[in-house]
Formats: C-alpha cells, sequence, structure tokens
C-alpha cells in the first residue's frame, strides 16, 4: 500500500529529526553553568554527602558527551530524569498533566476550526460586503493579539467586571474530578454520567480554549477566505455556473471541497501556535497542563522538565504534521505521497 | 509581456533624468522602476495596507523621537556584569508617593507600582521592541539567505544537511524553543534576541532555498549560465534579485511575529531585567495589579497589539502587491 | 521551611501597625479587627476622600432615622457560609512530598502535620511552652542528656494500628538511616542524635540519649522530620534503604494525625478528610474536609476569597488592596519569623572592596528599609536588628532590639570616602567609585518584593555612586554561583524557621565554615564569633546564651556580611465566618481547630 509505505518512510525519517531535538535541548541544557545537584539537594542547606551521591546518579562528574549517552539511553527508557521542583519523574508529571493540555487544545481547535472555515465561506462569498470586512478585522487583529494580554483582558472584563465566566481551573470548587478514565475532564464525565461535572468542565473551558483557539481562527478565516476565493475563480467553477448549477451546489460542493485543503495545512502548521500558546494561556488560567508545569520550569531552572516538555512537544507537532500530511493525501487525490 | 501595460501605460511619468549615469540606470532598470510604481499605485488603494504604513510610521517617529515625546526620561549608565563586558543599562527614577496613580493628564496613561510614568515607559520601550524585531529578523535573513542559498544552489548533500537540520528546528513550536533557549542564556533583552535568531533562521534558509530551487530552473538563468556566467555572479545578479519580494513580504510579517514571541517571553519572565520600559515586561509586573489598576496592562498591551496589527497589515499589502496571482 | 519561595507580597494601614504594637495580645487584636475592621482598613486614602465624605453623610441620615424611632434596623445580613463543614485553602506552590522523613518545604509541611502526630506540639500562637501530643510528659536528666519520653495510651494510627514506643524509635532510625535522599533534612535530628540513641523502655516509654547537650533539643520534637509512623505500615510499604527515598511513603502518608490524605492531585490540589480513630476525638466544631488548593495567580486566589469559595486565600503583598475592606474578608498580620536578608560576598578574590568591612557597613546604611517595607511589604514587615526574628528567644540581645543600621546615605558617603574610595567622574559626567567596579544584585527570578528591593537599593547606590547591575536568575543557576563558581557580589535571601530556636538564625549567618556553618557562603569569619555560637548551642542556661549571642552580635554588626533587611509580617487574608484561626511561626495550620460559623 502506498499510504503506509508512505507513513512508514515519514515515521522513519523522524528518527534524525527527533534525536537532533535531543540535541539541541541537551545543548541548551548543559551549556548554562548551574548546580542541578545542590539543587535537588535542597539548597543552601544541603549536605556535602547527598550532593555528592546526586552528582553521581546525574552522572555530572563525567564528560559531556557521555552524559549525552546518558540521556539518550534513559529516553529510549522513557525515562526523562527527575523533576527536581515536583521531585518526581518528568514522565510522571507529563503522564498527569498532558489530558489537560490535550482537553484544552481540542476545544481551542474545536472553537476554531468550524468558526474559521464558517467565517472565511461567508467573507469570500460576500466579498467586499460588510461581514467580509468584519470578518477580515477579526482575522488580523486575531493574528496580532498578544495572547496573554488578550487573556489578560477577558479575565478583567468576564471574570471581574461582569463575572459570568470562571476565572481559571478546570472545575467548580469543591467539586471532584471526574473518575480518571481518559483524563479529560468533558469525556470523562460523559463516560461517568456526571452532569453536573460536564456543565462545569466546559463552563471552564470556554475563556481559555477561546483565548487559545483565537489566533488559530484568525489564521483559518484568512486561509479559507483566500482560498476560497481562487477557487471560485477558476474555470470549473464557472463551468458549473454557466451549466446553471445553483449557487449552493456551486459553493458546497465543488469550491468548498477544494478550497479546504490549504486550510487542512494551516491547521496542522498551527497546532505547534498552539502548543506554545498553551504555555502561557495556561499559566495565566491556572490550567494544569503541561504548558504551565514548563512554564514554571523555565523560571525555577528545573532543565529535566524542560527538556521532557520540549521533546514531547516536539513528538506531538512532528506526529500532528505527519497526520496532516495523510489527511492531504486522502481529500485530495491529485496529490501523491512520496516526495518527503 | 506584461499583461496591465495597457491599463497603465497612461499613468506611467515621464522621467526627466539630470544626470547621465541615472539616466543609464533608470533606461536599463526601466521596466522594474514601472513595476514598483505600480505596486506604489495599488498599494495605495487599499486602506488597510495604508493604516499598517501609518502605523509602523509612528512606531518609527515615536521610536525616534521618544526624547521628546515622553515626559519621564530614562538615564543610562555603563555597568560592567559578566566577564567584564560592558552593558547600558536603562535607570527610571523611582517615586512611590506617584505609585499606581489612574491615568490624569499629568500621566497620559497612568503612573506603575513604582511611580514611573506608563506614557513614557511605552514610548520608550518602542525603541527596545524596535531594536529586538530589527536585529533578530536582519540577522535571521543573513543567515537564512547564506545557508538557503547555498542549499538551494548547490543542491545535493549540503542541501540534504542543511534542510535537515532545519527540519529539526522547525520540529519545535516557536515560542518553546526560544522559551528554552532563552531560558538557558539567562534573563536578558540580548538574550532573548539570541535565542530567537536561533529559532528563526530555519524558516528564511528554507524560503531562500525555495526560492532559488524556482528561480534556478528558470530560463534565464539557464541563459545566464550557457553564456559562462560565473556562479555567485548568477546568485547575486539573478537569483536573490527575483527573490526579494517574497523575502521581504515575510520580513515585514516576521517583524510582528518576533515582537509577539518576544513580548511573551518578557511576559513568561525571561526577558529584560526588571525596571527596563519593555512592553512584555510592563505586562508581566502589571499582571499582579490588574485588579486595582488596570492602566498598567491595558496600555503596553494595546502598544503590542498596534505595532503588530501594523506590520502584519503593511505584509498583507506587500504580499498583494507582489505576488502576481494574488494580483487580481 | 528553609528559603521561601514566594512570589510577591501587600500593605499594612498604619493605623493598623499602631495598633498592632499597641495590643501585643493577638486575641485582642483580632477582635478589634473583627469589630471594626473593615471600617479602619482602606479608609484615610486621599482617593477615598469622596467616599468618605459620602459614607458619613449616608450614616448620618441611618443614625437620624435609627434615634428617632421610627424604624427598625434590620441586621446586617451576613452571606450565607460556603461548603461550611469544609475549610478551603488556596496557596501557592505544590507539595513536593508527603514523607516527614523528607520534608524540608513549607508546602510540603502543611498537610504533614495534619496527618501526622509529634511527640510535642506547640499551639495557637505560643511558641514557648511545649504542648504534649503524642508524649503525655518527658523529663531531662541534670546533664541535659537523656531525654525521657512517656507516651500517650490509646492512640491508633488510620490504619487501626497501635501507636507504641516501637514507632517512636522506628521513625526517628528510620530519618537518620534514610538520610533524606531529597532534601538533607535529617540534618536536624543529626544534630544531637544517632541511630543508638532512641531506646525503647516499654511500650510507652523511650529514651532519647544525646550525642551533645543541644540546648534547642526538644524544639526538634514539634517539626514534621520528628513526626511519627507506623513501622508495621512503612515495612509493609519499602521500609528504610539508606540514602534511597521510599516512593510509597511520599504519595501514601498515614499517620495518627487528625486527618487522612484522600488524594492529592499535583499542581492542583490536596484533600484530606477526618481521621476516624483519632486520639483527639471529634466531639465539637471541627471541620469534615480540608482542602488545600494551588494556584499560582494572585488574582484567582483573590476572587476565590472574595466569592467565599476561599476561606483562606496567600494574597502577595502588593495585593492586599484587593481585598482590604472587602466585606467579610479579615487581613490581619501576624509576627513570623520569616526575614529577609542581603547576602554579600565578602571574599576577597572576588571583590576586593566588598572584602572590606567598612564598605558594608556603608552599604547596610545605603538600604532604605522604611521604603522598602512601605512599598516591598506594603507596609507589613518590620526592621530586623540582626539574625534573630522578633519573638524568638533571646532577640533583645540584638542592639535591645533595636536596627542597628538605618537609611543615611550622606553617612555611607562618609563612611566611603573616610576608608580611602572617593567618587570619581567619568567623562559624561558619571560619578562612580571602586574604579568603576559593579556591583552585582542577585534575586531569583519571579520574586516580586526581592525584584522592589533591588531595584530601590540600586537607586541608591546610584546616588553614592556605586555602579551596580541587577540579575535575576533561577535557584540552580545562583546555587552554583554561591556555591561553586563563588562569582557573585549580594544576593537577596530570605529564611524561615526549621524549629524554634536562635540558633537556626544566628548560626546559618553569623557562624564561620569552620563551624560547619556560613550557609551562604559568604566567607566571613571571626573566631570570637564561632565560639560564641557554640557556647550558647551547647549551653541549656539561658544568661549563658544570652550573654554568648550578645558578644556575637556586637562583634559581627560591625562588619556585617549580610544585610538585614525586613522582618515580614505573615498574612493570609480569611473569611470572617472562620472561626479559632490564629498563627504559629513554627507550626502552621491546625485544621483540626478551625471551624465554620458565625459568631
Amino acid at each position: 500500500m502506498k499510504t503506509w509505505e508512505f507513513i512508514v518512510r515519514r515515521l522513519l525519517l523522524l528518527i534524525p529529526v527527533l534525536i537532533g531535538v535531543t540535541i539541541i535541548t541537551f545543548t541548551v541544557s548543559h551549556v548554562i553553568p548551574a548546580d542541578p545537584a545542590r539543587a535537588f539537594a535542597g539548597g543552601p542547606k544541603a549536605q556535602p554527602d547527598v550532593i555528592e551521591r546526586i552528582t553521581k546518579e546525574l552522572h555530572l562528574d563525567e564528560p559531556i558527551w557521555m552524559q549525552y549517552f546518558y540521556y539518550l539511553n534513559d529516553l529510549i527508557h522513557f525515562n526523562l530524569g527527575r523533576s527536581y521542583l515536583e521531585s518526581r519523574p518528568v514522565t510522571d508529571s507529563l503522564a498527569q498533566y498532558f489530558p489537560a493540555t490535550l482537553e484544552l487544545t481540542i476545544f481551542a481547535m474545536l472553537i476554531a476550526i468550524p468558526l474559521g472555515i464558517v467565517g472565511g465561506i461567508i467573507s469570500a462569498i460576500r466579498r467586499n460586503k460588510l461581514s467580509d470586512h468584519l470578518t477580515r478585522i477579526i482575522a488580523i487583529v486575531g493574528y496580532s493579539l498578544p495572547i496573554f494580554w488578550l487573556a489578560l483582558m477577558l479575565q478583567y472584563v468576564f471574570a471581574y467586571q461582569f463575572p459570568i465566566l470562571p476565572l481559571e481551573g478546570r472545575l467548580a470548587i469543591g467539586m471532584n474530578a471526574p473518575q480518571s478514565i481518559t483524563g479529560l475532564y468533558v469525556l470523562d464525565s460523559i463516560l461517568t454520567g456526571n452532569l453536573p461535572t460536564l456543565g462545569s468542565a466546559f463552563y471552564h473551558l470556554i475563556m481559555p480554549a477561546f483565548t487559545l483557539g483565537f489566533a488559530t481562527l484568525a489564521l483559518i478565516l484568512r486561509m479559507t477566505r483566500s482560498s476560497m476565493l481562487e477557487v471560485m475563480g477558476m474555470d470549473y467553477i464557472r463551468t458549473g455556473r454557466a451549466k446553471g448549477l445553483s449557487e449552493r451546489t456551486i459553493i458546497y460542493k465543488h469550491a468548498l471541497r477544494n478550497a479546504l485543503i490549504p486550510t487542512l495545512t494551516v491547521t496542522g502548521l498551527s497546532f505547534g501556535g498552539l502548543l506554545g500558546g498553551a504555555v502561557l494561556t495556561e499559566t495565566i488560567f491556572n490550567w494544569p497542563g503541561m504548558g504551565r508545569f514548563a512554564a514554571s520550569a523555565v523560571l525555577g531552572f528545573d532543565f529535566n522538565s524542560v527538556m521532557g516538555f520540549t521533546i514531547v512537544v516536539a513528538i506531538i507537532y512532528v506526529l500532528a504534521n505527519l497526520i496532516v500530511d495523510v489527511l492531504y493525501a486522502v481529500v485530495d487525490p491529485r496529490v501523491r505521497l512520496g516526495g518527503g | 509581456m506584461r499583461w496591465w501595460t495597457h491599463e497603465y501605460d497612461s499613468e506611467v511619468v515621464k522621467i526627466k533624468p539630470r544626470i547621465k549615469v541615472l539616466d543609464e540606470f533608470l533606461k536599463k532598470h526601466e521596466s522594474r522602476i514601472k513595476d514598483l510604481r505600480f505596486m506604489a499605485h495599488l498599494f495605495r488603494k487599499s486602506l488597510l495596507s495604508m493604516i499598517g504604513l501609518v502605523l509602523i510610521l509612528i512606531l518609527i517617529i515615536v521610536a525616534l523621537f521618544a526624547p521628546f515625546i515622553a515626559s519621564q526620561h530614562p538615564s543610562y549608565v555603563r555597568v560592567s556584569t559578566e566577564q567584564s563586558t560592558t552593558v547600558v543599562e536603562e535607570r527610571w527614577d523611582i517615586n512611590f508617593t506617584d505609585k499606581l496613580q489612574p491615568p490624569s493628564l499629568r500621566h497620559l496613561f497612568g503612573t506603575d507600582d513604582f511611580g514611573r510614568d506608563i506614557f513614557s515607559m511605552v514610548v520608550y520601550g518602542s525603541q527596545t521592541s524596535f531594536r529586538i524585531c530589527i536585529i533578530v529578523v536582519a540577522v535571521s535573513t543573513l543567515i537564512g539567505i547564506f545557508l538557503g542559498g547555498i542549499a538551494g544552489y548547490y543542491g545535493g548533500v549540503i542541501d540534504e544537511v542543511l534542510m535537515r537540520i532545519t527540519d529539526v528546528f522547525l520540529a519545535i513550536p516557536y515560542l518553546i524553543l526560544a522559551m528554552a533557549v532563552a531560558a538557558a542564556l539567562g534573563r536578558s533583552i540580548d538574550h532573548i534576541m539570541e535565542a530567537m535568531i536561533i529559532v528563526w533562521w530555519p524558516t528564511y534558509a528554507r524560503l531562500i532555498r525555495g526560492q532559488v530551487l524556482t528561480v534556478r530552473e528558470q530560463q534565464f538563468v539557464e541563459a545566464a549560465r550557457s553564456i559562462g556566467a560565473s556562479n555567485s555572479r548568477i546568485l547575486y545578479r539573478h537569483i536573490f534579485p527575483n527573490s526579494f519580494a517574497p523575502l521581504l513580504v515575510q520580513i515585514t510579517l516576521d517583524l510582528g511575529a518576533v515582537l509577539l514571541v518576544a513580548a511573551g517571553l518578557s511576559f513568561i519572565g525571561l526577558g529584560a531585567s526588571p525596571g527596563t520600559a519593555e512592553w512584555g515586561l510592563m505586562i508581566s509586573s502589571g499582571r499582579i495589579h490588574m485588579f486595582h489598576a488596570w492602566w498598567y496592562v491595558t496600555f503596553p498591551g494595546l502598544a503590542i497589539l498596534l505595532v503588530v496589527l501594523g506590520f502584519n497589515l503593511l505584509g498583507d499589502g506587500l504580499r498583494d502587491v507582489t505576488d502576481p496571482k494574488l494580483r487580481r | 521551611m528553609l528559603f521561601f519561595l514566594q512570589y510577591s507580597s501587600i500593605r499594612l494601614n498604619e493605623k493598623v501597625i499602631k495598633q498592632y504594637k499597641v495590643y501585643n495580645d493577638e486575641s485582642l487584636i483580632i477582635e478589634k479587627v473583627k469589630e471594626r475592621g473593615n471600617i479602619i482598613m482602606g479608609s484615610f486614602k486621599k482617593k477615598d476622600m469622596k467616599a468618605g465624605v459620602l459614607a458619613i453623610i449616608v450614616c448620618a441620615m441611618f443614625l437620624t432615622i435609627a434615634f428617632s424611632g421610627c424604624t427598625q434596623q434590620e441586621e446586617e445580613e451576613k452571606p450565607e457560609i460556603k461548603n461550611p463543614t469544609t475549610i478551603v485553602r488556596y496557596d501557592i506552590g505544590d507539595a513536593k512530598t508527603l514523607d516527614p522523613a523528607d520534608c524540608y518545604d513549607t508546602a510540603s509541611s502543611e498537610p504533614i502535620f495534619s496527618i501526622y502526630d509529634t511527640l510535642v506540639t506547640y499551639k495557637g500562637n505560643d511558641t514557648l511552652t511545649f504542648y504534649p501530643s503524642l508524649a503525655t510528659d518527658w523529663s531531662v536528666s541534670n546533664d541535659s542528656l537523656t531525654w525521657t519520653f512517656n507516651l500517650r495510651h490509646g492512640v491508633k494510627f488510620s490504619n487501626g494500628n497501635d501507636f507504641t514506643a516501637e514507632d517512636v524509635k522506628y521513625s526517628f532510625d528510620r530519618v537518620l538511616t534514610m538520610g533524606a535522599p531529597e532534601s538533607g533534612v535529617d540534618w536536624i535530628l543529626g544534630q544531637c542524635m544517632d541511630t543508638n540513641s532512641t531506646t525503647v523502655i516499654d511500650d510507652y516509654t523511650i529514651q532519647i540519649k544525646l550525642t551533645d547537650p543541644y540546648g534547642g533539643f526538644l524544639a526538634l520534637m514539634p517539626y514534621t522530620v520528628a513526626a511519627i509512623v507506623d513501622k508495621d505500615y512503612v515495612e509493609a510499604n519499602g521500609g528504610v534503604v539508606a540514602g534511597e527515598e521510599n516512593v510509597w511513603m511520599k504519595e501514601h502518608p498515614m499517620g495518627t494525625g487528625p486527618y487522612m490524605l484522600d488524594h492529592w492531585t499535583r499542581a492542583t490540589e490536596i484533600v484530606m478528610v477526618r481521621n476516624p480513630t483519632y486520639w483527639g476525638g471529634w466531639e465539637g466544631n471541627h471541620p469534615e474536609r480540608v482542602v488545600i488548593k494551588y494556584a499560582d495567580e494572585p488574582a484567582t486566589r483573590i476572587l476565590a476569597l472574595k466569592n467565599g469559595d476561599a476561606d483562606f486565600a496567600y494574597v502577595p503583598y502588593a495585593n492586599l488592596e484587593d481585598v482590604i475592606g472587602e466585606k467579610g474578608i479579615v487581613v490581619h498580620p501576624f509576627d513570623s519569623y520569616d526575614v529577609a536578608l542581603l547576602a554579600i560576598n565578602t571574599k576577597a578574590n572576588n571583590n576586593e572592596y566588598l572584602a572590606n568591612g567598612e564598605v558594608r557597613k556603608a552599604l547596610s546604611y545605603a538600604f532604605d528599609y522604611e521604603t522598602a517595607i512601605e512599598n516591598a511589604w506594603n507596609g507589613y514587615a518590620t526592621t530586623l536588628p540582626g539574625a534573630i526574628p522578633k519573638g524568638m528567644p533571646y532577640y533583645e540581645t540584638q542592639n535591645n532590639g533595636q536596627p542597628y543600621y538605618t537609611y543615611d546615605l550622606a553617612q555611607a558617603e562618609q563612611i566611603l570616602d573616610d576608608a580611602g574610595y572617593a567618587k570619581d567622574y567619568d567623562l559624561d559626567g558619571t560619578m562612580y567609585r571602586f574604579n568603576g567596579t559593579t556591583i552585582r544584585l542577585f534575586y531569583n527570578a519571579g520574586n516580586a518584593e526581592r525584584e522592589t528591593m533591588a531595584v530601590m537599593f540600586r537607586a541608591a547606590l546610584d546616588d553614592i555612586g556605586i555602579l551596580s547591575s541587577i540579575i535575576a536568575e533561577g535557584w540552580p543557576q545562583l546555587l552554583h554561583r554561591m556555591y561553586t563558581t563563588d562569582d557573585w557580589d549580594m544576593m537577596f535571601i530570605g529564611w524561615g524557621p526549621d524549629y524554634n530556636d536562635p540558633d537556626d538564625y544566628i548560626a546559618p549567618f553569623m557562624g564561620s565554615a569552620d563551624i560547619g556553618q556560613d550557609t551562604y557562603n559568604t566567607g566571613w569569619k571571626n573566631e570570637t564569633v564561632d565560639a560564641k555560637i557554640l557556647e550558647g548551642k551547647y549551653s541549656a542556661d539561658a544568661t549563658v546564651r544570652a550573654a554568648a549571642y550578645k558578644t556575637a552580635y556586637d562583634i559581627y554588626i560591625q562588619e556585617p556580611s549580610f544585610i538585614f533587611l525586613v522582618q515580614r509580617a505573615y498574612i493570609r487574608p480569611w473569611r470572617d465566618w472562620v472561626q479559632n484561626y490564629t498563627y504559629n511561626p513554627v507550626r502552621e495550620w491546625y485544621f483540626y481547630d478551625y471551624y465554620k460559623a458565625y459568631e
């Protein structure tokens, strides 16, 4: 099968990329003079024997390339080292925080994609009308907004001045998390049939998901609009019109399908932006996800955590792009897989 | 053959050269100048692009004339920090009696928790922002042109290696890689600039490589090569000029993107050292005072928004006029 | 506990400070605050003048109506108590571990104090008296070396096991054997105990033979590291391995304390429920559940407090304005033992100028203590004469409790000029001293109060012609500078109590490396001071200790290695429906004692 070959080929190509990523993160975390052993051991009052033991454990007394190989070896065994901030393995931390980030990202996408596509189509159909100008302004403001500032402004308006939305968190206070099946509260509460929790989880998702998704929304809006316009000017659409097909049929049956292909690509690419934006969004909305964890790790100089986060994000990002490429081929038969 | 000649010929203004060299220059580049004039015409017709241009002009004016616009001024102190490198640090006077005053005629944007005038800090902050944007984009572009040009032109192993390296960098989202690098380098504006250059150059390398590959296959390059033009001549005389337009668009858009990422880094706490007039940093320190001093976070944020908006509008406008496909 | 990394801080209305100083009795102030609380706070500010006038008019109108007897004034309606049987606390910074043998940070110690018991304990805000807990009474031999504890009968762990002397010996030996691999906290017991120290006399009697006659031994016993674990439970779940943490104990605490862990979701919350077998019993008012929520954003915690979701919230000093004057919120400062210091690297190979005691003296005059208290700490702090904080024994030995240095730039310049470090001028008019050497001020990134103090101090240094620069870094980097490369000039640090004995403050700061101290590696050393510190430590006689500490202080303060910035007040604004809350600087949060009701 051609698709399989393609996927395997791309997965194999991932290996050098990921090795490269480990080299970057490893270099980054070792260029700075810091004293992780002492930090692990409790700081100023650290006992010398503890420092010595941790130095040994972390192989800090060995040459740098040896340290890299230990690092790679650990990585292969899914060991990302210890987080000194949380004093537990980084993998444990990431495993706990990942579902929250996933949930937030999914909802951001759920806001961004439909709104973006619909808005883009409307804008393209009613070109140069008021609704077109409006959506274009939203789009251009959307990707010019500093996401953290947007978050703060939303908090100020909707949680402080007019307190209609919760300020932060995933659930109302006093509400217990639903029994963990997937770690996504919305999904879990549906699976366990817990309606109040479901409501609360949704309610808490609105503001952060909107904040996070807004830039992506803008991007999709723009992309849909311009590719729609381009497609509408093509010969086959004109032919359709000449044949007397209704405008609806032309738009929804012929134009849209082709116009959405670039949108798909953009969506895949914007995933990286979402993961980056999650760092800021989660910090502000106190969302217990990987992004918030990474931000505090960066400030607390917990480099194992930063590296672990970077690698996980890189893997997700690369895989997301792979999926988009495969989908691309499914949607558009003209695209032949291969190339690389 | 240019498809728009009919509509536009009438508007071409006759150029009256005064100097012979100039005359020759203009003659030689007549088509290109015509092109530019037409683009300018299109650009002027687009309202949004003009707004972008105005915003950026305002930014430039504010940055250049900050001492005349602001009411409070920083002093600059030369200090040596690490390994006796000397840097100039910005110092703002502290006046606790004036702290957290709401906007008024005396303090247009209010004051911060040290009693400093936020308007003045926003004004001076434009210099910092401008510096970050320009340096990051300029250096990444230069690196990109150099490496991308080599990769695209020579192809083969060099191309393969360079592109795999860029793959690695592009496999990590911008903000996250920049965050990791900036954290490693330590808190300072110079360091976030270095971090962002490390993050940004691969984009340019790829862009230039793509352009080079496209242009290289075109007939006039083939022709140049067939008459024995040297590699460097082909690169500098043919390939780079023709890659210029998309590059310019990318640069303009990136100036805004760089500002956003830089502000994000400062916001997390990785950028400028405390007490500096930097927009992201100001939002970060104002956040704690948000509920009793809304002006503290609002105005620096608006400044970022307007500048990034300016760059984006300008970039879009440039793209519209330089890309023949979009010109309709 | 060790270095509190809190992010930010709040404002004390002068009125309240004055009241606070007048009434030293905490309960009196609480009453006062409760009575007048919201009216006192937040008024007397210029911007509120109009509101004030308006309020007076309105009040006058009400009074007229009330006195005319026309209407019956309705009692002010109090909001309904939210979650009446649950205490909810919003704070920053997650716990790291719930294993008492490896816990050395405040966030971790709070739940541990509720889940485990110690032999002796403190009560209320009293830090000077030891109250029985798992030990009912105790005695000490004449040479202060042998301590005998009689243990409480009929105590059960929350899994049903009986508490006996074996558990006590096991708990102490476990700490000393395990060696607290993550935190190194075992040093606290290790000061005067080893694994041979503890002997089981019978099921309910235990004897501890100290290796050294440490005067502060009993003060170690209420600390988390001396909490009692169940021998059978630990043995069944990983036991004790030297130098290795017990992963099970870290996340599954089990003790004799009033509460049991319900669940701990990292970086989100710790929820505790009643331990049905608690020996103290459940008669009277006690919360059913205790929830500690972690939210790094100040705004989050403030809003939660305002809408009643939180009963307590950590509000940074700079944000107290957001809650002062809010209905139903009590803002009240308590004395804490938390001090803020500015460490100076006195080693000549790093900076020859700072190595001169006169320069350090001048720098002590260059810090504007009062302005810092007012602005970095928003008024909720007091000056600090030396290492020992106010409230601890022997505080008065330090210049009679008065600050030795006050803000005086002229004096600072005079000292510098006299020491031969005259001013110079650059071509562009910049004033400098020390041949243009820059003093680097370090602090850990993200700490708002330290940032404010750093910016202030730098401005003062600019004024007296000392070039300086502020550098914010992460902890591991700062530690690397401090202990490995010795490449730092001055660093803002904080210190909190491990246990209630002044030795925990004097020795780390004033002792030299020769006696295993000089915790911040400042390079400071004075043999007389060292001798006096040891004399004080290993004496049980109060007058001997006082004399020793006074001598040490008088020598030390002449060429200090630290600038003693402030002692901050402890503030956790709380809802007025919480009863029985008070603060103890060495043992925070007796959730068992609190309850929610209007009185």
